[in-house]
């Protein structure tokens, strides 16, 4: 569970002030595929760089599991993002260098985890991503939506608790994109995955339990979409 | 927590150097490579005229110690005794008296002033090595008489443009040249033999046996220096001592003490060219090696923020970084142990000719760590700044690559 109080972030350009976020309060459950929404400038990756430790509030406080994120050192947040939240970039991010695998099980090996499990987790997370047959292949021989899809089983190696993509579909066309998408959903339903992911693509929602659309680095509105939250906590 | 960090980072080394710029690890590699041989290769030249220059004074000149009159003296008198003394150290292996003085040379009208040198030729033989090298002719034998053995400039070449000095225009063996000896005695020797040592100091003098120079001058039982060998070199120092403590009045002094001068002088400029040129090229591998590391990281900006808001812990960004640097490194010192292997090959094959005489490259172990290490911090430092660097910046910029 996330909740966000008051959260500010102005960016200082010189003598002027950006302010990227305004006050922004919401509250995101376990086992919700959350979509933010909203025109370009309104702040949807700045909140979500926030919800996923990559930058700081200016003013207000983001508490996940009930911890106050705020108060971890540079070291702790490290291992949190590390053990409980997954990341997926819109232009995939991969380490161009590694096999398919190798990118998979990279957060695997920096947790110390056996390489006999993350071989046998990062085989399975592949299959259900449908690249099964690619786990040898280096990133120059897949398709962006393939390589969107190693991004998504890298995220996932280490089970996290929240799962963030910031426009994973922009890259890609519309059929790509639905795989995507699907392969979200059945996450978010088969496995309880709290997913949190921005998007601007309209048609995009009927994937989502819920969106909060943003206008002026403000929640503005939000509306709950045809999925359901899967109840429990995303206990995979 | 250490342990798989670093085998992360080792991991994530590995795979960039082989799977990354193989262009830049050439690069690179090639350039340390040859920093190396820059940094080993001036050195062992130096060592390799120290080498020469110091087995020439031994096995030509001096042999390890030379003993020489006392003060306000101008002969040694009494010399059998002093060597028989001498001879029961242990650690001497040989003693040869000396007598020397100056002479004019005469042949075929050409005049040449020098130096005349008398020993025992048994006893020389087992101090210098004199008799090895012939040139033409034989050696010494004990109880010639009227006979002389030239060196090589002093008997020069018919052909004057391959004298290096003035020379008596090209004797050789079996010819006679008329000797002045600097008391008035005039004496027509027949040369024996031509002495080629390559040393300077030797190629320059005639050689007679003490029994002619007893003779000429007059005297028995005297020499002007003992040139003495010991069992093993580079214990002179401490022979020297032993010598003394046998009751030997006469100066000792060792055959770098006799040696001072000229070549020291030579090798402490070579020094200061080795130094500068040490430090130089440590300089601009330094430069070249930070520049490429350096754009090499910030290339990877990106990646490593990205590695970084994945969770994977700056420490081991940084060590891969420094892992890769060390890889590259030690290939880099690899290639130069064998390019400076295959020089040193080379130029023991085809010596450079110095005028102590060929020079053989004498790779030592000092010079060789000290590249060694001098690259492999520069490696480090050049690893771990901009790594560091990158890693320490905000996520959200090194994503951006602002
Ligand atoms: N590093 C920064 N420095 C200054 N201003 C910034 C910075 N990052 C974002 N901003 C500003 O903050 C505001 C919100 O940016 P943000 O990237 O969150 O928008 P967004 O909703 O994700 O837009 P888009 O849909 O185009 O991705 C914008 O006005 C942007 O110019
Ligand atoms: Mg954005």
């Amino acid at each position: 569970m996330i909740e966000v109080t008051d959260v500010t972030r102005i960016y200082q350009m010189g003598l002027v002030e950006v302010r990227a976020l305004q006050g922004v309060n919401c509250r995101i459950e376990s086992g919700e595929f959350v979509g933010i929404m909203g025109p370009s400038g309104s702040g949807k990756s700045t909140l979500l760089h926030i919800l996923g430790l990559l930058d700081e509030p200016t003013t207000g406080t983001v508490t996940i599991d009930g911890i106050p994120v705020g108060t971890l050192n540079e070291e702790e947040k490290s291992d949190f993002r590390l053990n409980r939240l997954g990341y997926v970039f819109q232009d995939y991010a991969l380490v161009p260098e590694l096999s398919v695998q190798e990118n998979v099980v990279l957060p695997a090996m920096a947790r110390g985890i056996s390489p006999d499990k993350y071989l046998k987790d990062s085989e399975q997370i592949l299959h259900e991503v449908g690249l099964g047959h690619r786990i040898h292949h280096r990133q120059y021989e897949l398709s962006g939506g393939e390589q969107q899809r190693v991004a998504i089983a890298r995220a996932l190696i280490n089970r996290p608790r929240i799962l963030f993509a910031d426009e994973p579909c922009a890259n890609l066309d519309s059929n790509t994109s639905r795989t995507i998408l699907n392969l979200f959903r059945d996450l978010n339903e088969k496995f309880g995955q709290t997913i949190i992911m921005v998007t601007h693509e309209d048609w995009h929602e009927e994937y989502m339990c819920r969106v909060l659309y943003m206008k002026d680095g403000r929640i503005e509105d939000e509306k709950a979409c045809k999925m359901r939250r899967r109840d429990g906590e995303s206990d995979r | 927590m250490t342990g798989h960090t670093l085998s992360v980072a080792f991991f994530l080394a590995i795979r960039s150097i082989q799977r990354g710029n193989r262009f830049t690890f050439l690069l690179t590699v090639a350039i340390m490579g040859l920093v190396f041989v820059n940094l080993v290769f001036l050195p062992s030249i130096i060592s390799g005229v120290v080498v020469n220059f110091n087995s020439q004074s031994i096995n030509y000149n001096y042999g390890n110690l030379v003993i020489e009159p006392r003060e306000n003296t101008l002969y040694i008198t009494g010399v059998a005794e002093v060597k028989q003394k001498i001879s029961q150290i242990s650690d001497v292996t040989g003693t040869s008296p000396r007598f020397s003085a100056g002479a004019t040379y005469n042949y075929h009208g050409t005049q040449i002033s020098g130096q005349i040198v008398g020993f025992n030729p048994r006893y020389e033989q087992e101090v210098t090595l004199l008799h090895t090298r012939l040139k033409e002719g034989e050696f010494l034998a004990e109880g010639d008489g009227d006979s002389i053995l030239l060196g090589a400039q002093l008997a020069g070449n018919i052909d004057e443009r391959k004298d290096k000095t003035d020379s008596l225009g090209g004797v050789t063996a079996g010819d006679s040249v008329l000797v002045t000896f600097n008391n008035g005695v005039k004496k027509t020797l027949k040369v024996k033999g031509i002495l080629d040592t390559g040393s300077f100091g030797v190629d320059r003098n005639g050689f007679v046996t003490l029994k002619e120079i007893n003779q000429v001058y007059g005297i028995s039982d005297t020499a002007t220096s003992i040139l003495v060998k010991l069992s093993q070199n580079g214990e002179e120092e401490r022979c020297k001592k032993v010598l003394m403590e046998y009751g030997i009045a006469e100066k000792i002094r060792t055959f770098q003490e006799k040696g001072q001068g000229f070549v020291n002088d030579a090798i402490r400029s070579f020094e200061i060219i080795n130094a500068i040129s040490t430090m130089v090229s440590l300089v601009i591998a330094i430069v070249v090696i930070f520049i490429v590391i350096f754009i090499n990281t910030i290339n990877k900006r990106r990646q490593i923020g990205i590695l970084k808001a994945i969770g994977i812990n700056k420490k081991i960004i940084i060590y891969s970084y420094i892992i890769q640097v060390l890889i590259i490194a030690t290939c880099g010192i690899l290639l130069g142990l064998a390019l400076s292997s295959g020089l040193v090959a080379y130029l023991t094959i085809n010596p450079l000719v110095f005028p102590g005489g060929a020079v053989y490259p004498v790779v030592e172990a000092g010079p060789v760590i000290r590249s060694v290490i001098s690259l492999a911090l520069v490696s480090l430092i050049s690893g771990f700044i901009p790594s560091w660097k990158t890693a320490n910046e905000p996520i959200l910029d090194a994503i951006r690559g602002q």
